[in-house]
Formats: C-alpha cells, structure tokens, sequence
C-alpha cells in the first residue's frame, strides 16, 4: 500500500516537475522517507537518478514544443559543479543558521522579482533592473 | 533557482526557462547520481526505477498542461514555491 502512495506521490512531483521546471526531489524524497523508510542519504541519491531519468523525458517533451535552450542549458548544467564546489566551501566557513537565512532572503528576493511581473500591467515599460527587453533568447 | 534566474535576470519567458531548466538538470543530475551510486553506492536503482515510472507519466502531463495555461501563472507557481522554501529555511 505504501508504494502505491509514494508512486502517486512520485506522479505528482512529475507533473509538479513539469509545470515548473524543476527535477521533483523536493517530493521524491519524502516519499521515500516518509512511506518506504528509507534512509536520507540513500532517498536523495535515489531521487537523483529519479530526476534525471524524469528530466530527460521532460527536456525531451520541453524540446518538442520549442522550449530548450540548448546551448545554455549545457552551460548552466556544466557551470553547476563549479558552484556545488563552491557552495561546499561556503557551507564549511559560514555557520548553518546564516546559509539559511541568506538562502532564505534569496528566495525572497526570486519571489518578489517573479510576482513583480506577474502583476505589472502588461503595457507598462520594464522596471528599472528588469533586465533587457523581452526579446526572445536564441532558440538551439 | 535555475528557472527564477533565466526569468527575471535573463528575460527568459516561463516555458522556456522550465524547459532549458530542465535539460540543465539532466547533466547535473546525471553527473550527482553517478558518483552517489559509482562511488558510495547509496543509489537504491530498483526503488528508483518502480518510483520513476508514475513520475514520467506525471513530467508528460505536467509539461502538456504546462503549454495550456498562461505563462504567468507559472511565475506564480514558482514564486509560491520559493515563499514556502524561504519560510521553511527560516524556522529553527
């Protein structure tokens, strides 16, 4: 019974991968500590190979409607180790309350930027720091 | 962060900054779930397998309703999303 709920848990963070953009950890996880006991390491190593087997299939759709930008997609997914090798430092200089906190403030700051456009009317001109004009980036 | 950052600092729309967003974590992804399992051996391949079956069907349907709804909404979603991350991150 329980890993009948943690696949349709599991379906959910695909749709929710899907909708948004991101790789569904944020779901997979718990459904794996929560439901089938597994442990944290072993939920999050898992859910790795579950989010990349998921975004394959939803980069793959994703292209299909004309939605990839391959080129950057290649220099963010190949930047990103650079950053976790970063981040590692980071985390082991700063103490944790402060990595939240400043993780924390950054997600507001994200948020605040994403609902500022969401709101603005749609004739009004680009606020100051909202970057260049919507001009569509190139398409690979 | 990767979808926020292409939206409001690169002037990406929101489909396809979920779309790039996604075939980014395929390599990063590909690359962290290769030395958890090749290295320390914590990737458990057959639950992963059961679980990822129901999330792919979920990742088609999500990217199809996706392309049926206003791009703005998936700001809103995404905002929500980071709201709810920031206040989780700030209870002790």
């Amino acid at each position: 019974m329980d890993i009948a709920i943690a696949c349709l848990l599991c379906a959910i963070g695909g749709i929710v991968a899907g909708l948004i953009g991101v790789g569904g950890g944020i779901v997979f996880v718990p459904a794996m500590t929560v439901l089938l006991s597994k442990g944290q390491v072993e939920a999050e190593s898992t859910s790795l190979l579950m989010i990349a087997l998921v975004s394959v299939v939803g980069a793959w759709r994703q292209k299909g409607y004309g939605n990839v930008n391959v080129r950057d997609a290649l220099v963010i997914g190949l930047l990103s180790p650079v950053g976790v090798l970063f981040g590692v430092v980071v985390a082991n200089e700063v103490p944790e309350r402060a990595l939240k906190i400043g993780f924390a403030l950054l997600a507001f700051y994200m948020a605040w930027r994403l609902l500022r456009r969401v709101f603005r009317d749609e004739g009004a001109p680009p606020a100051p720091g909202d970057g260049p004009p919507a001009g569509e980036p190139v398409r690979s | 962060m990767i979808v926020p950052m292409l939206i409001a600092l690169f002037a990406y729309g929101e489909r396809l900054a979920t779309g790039t967003s996604l075939a980014a974590i395929i390599v990063i992804a590909l690359l962290a779930a290769a030395m958890q399992g090749g290295i320390y051996g914590n990737v458990d391949v057959g639950t992963g397998l059961i679980l990822t079956g129901p999330a792919i069907l979920g990742v088609v349907f999500g990217t199809a309703i996706q392309q049926r709804i206003p791009e703005k909404s998936v700001s809103f979603m995404f905002a929500l999303l980071l709201i709810g991350v920031g206040v989780y991150m700030l209870v002790p």
